[in-house]
C-alpha cells in the first residue's frame, strides 16, 4: 500500500483531490463496520462469540480514542471538534453552495464521528453490564441495548447519506479517502 | 457435650436454608409464578422469566453465579440448567 516517496502531510496522502486517512483510522472505521455487522445480523445475541466481538469493537474504538489524542493531525480530535455553530455554519454554507474544504471530518462529519463512537460505547457498557451479576437478565439494560443498537443503524444511514451527499457535492470521493489507494494515484501531489 | 446437640438442631434447622441447586429433570413447577417462587425457595434470585420455543426461560443469579433455566411447562421439569461464565 506504500507509495512511492511524496508522504503526504499530516499524516495522509492524497489521491487526485482526496486525502487518504491513515492506516489505523481506515482499519478501525473498517472493523468496528464489520464486526458490527457480524454481531447485529449474523450472530446469536446469546451466544459467548456476539461477547468477544462486543470486545473486540470496544477495544478498536479504544485505539481510535487513543489516535485522536496523539495521532497525526488529521486524525486528533482537535482537528474536528464537536461544535453545533460550527455544523449548523456548514448546512448553511452547503444550502448556498460554497463549501468550504474541510482538512478532516467536516462539522456535520465530526457530530456524527463522536455520534457513533458514543453509540458504540454505550452498546459496549450495556453489553457489558449484561454480562454482570448485577445486571444479569435486568430487563431495562436489554432494552437499552437494543435500542442503541437500533440508533446506530439509523445513524450508519444517515453516515452513509452524509458521505454520498458530500461526496458528489464536493466532486470528491470521500469513501475513497477512507478505503485507501489500491491503484495508481492520479495526479496531483501534496 | 451439651452444645453438640444444639449445633446439630441447627443444622437441621438451618438445612432447608442451604437450599440445593436445581438439576435437569427436577419437577419445580408449570406456571411461571410458581417456578419463580420454587427457585426462591432454592436460593435463586429470579431476574427474569420469558417463553422461549415452548420452554420458560427464567434469568435467575445464585451465589454470584448466572445461571439460564429452562423448565418444560408440560411437565414442571427443569430441561436444561447453563451457567453462564
Amino acid at each position: 500500500m506504500e507509495r512511492l516517496g511524496s508522504g503526504g502531510r499530516e499524516g495522509a496522502r492524497r489521491i487526485g483531490e482526496v486525502l487518504t486517512w491513515d492506516p489505523l483510522v481506515r482499519l478501525t472505521h473498517w472493523s468496528v463496520a464489520l464486526l458490527v455487522l457480524l454481531n447485529g445480523a449474523v450472530l446469536e445475541d446469546e451466544g459467548q462469540p456476539h461477547v468477544w466481538v462486543g470486545y473486540a469493537v470496544l477495544g478498536l474504538v479504544a485505539a481510535r480514542f487513543l489516535w485522536g489524542l496523539v495521532g497525526p493531525a488529521r486524525a486528533r480530535f482537535t482537528s474536528f471538534p464537536p461544535s453545533l455553530s460550527a455544523a449548523r455554519l456548514h448546512v448553511d454554507e452547503v444550502m448556498h453552495g460554497r463549501e468550504r474544504r474541510h482538512e478532516s471530518h467536516n462539522p456535520l462529519g465530526a457530530l456524527m464521528a463522536y455520534n457513533l463512537w458514543a453509540t458504540l460505547l454505550a452498546i459496549c457498557a450495556t453489553g457489558l453490564m449484561m454480562e454482570s451479576v448485577a445486571f444479569f437478565g435486568v430487563e431495562w439494560v436489554e432494552e437499552a441495548h437494543e435500542a442503541l443498537f437500533a440508533w446506530l443503524m439509523i445513524s450508519v444511514g444517515l453516515h452513509v447519506s452524509g458521505v454520498i451527499l458530500e461526496s458528489f457535492l464536493s466532486g470528491r470521493n470521500l469513501v475513497r479517502a477512507m478505503v485507501g489507494s489500491f491503484h495508481k494515484r492520479s495526479g496531483g501531489g501534496a | 457435650m451439651k452444645l453438640a446437640p444444639f449445633a446439630l438442631a441447627l443444622a437441621f434447622a438451618a438445612s432447608p436454608v442451604i437450599a440445593q441447586e436445581v438439576a435437569q429433570g427436577d419437577k419445580i413447577g408449570t406456571e411461571i409464578g410458581a417456578i419463580a417462587s420454587a427457585l426462591s425457595e432454592r436460593g435463586y434470585e429470579v431476574r427474569k422469566t420469558e417463553r422461549e420455543d415452548g420452554k420458560v426461560e427464567v434469568y435467575a443469579v445464585r451465589e454470584g453465579r448466572r445461571f439460564e433455566i429452562y423448565v418444560d411447562p408440560e411437565t414442571g421439569a427443569v430441561t436444561r440448567v447453563k451457567e453462564k461464565h
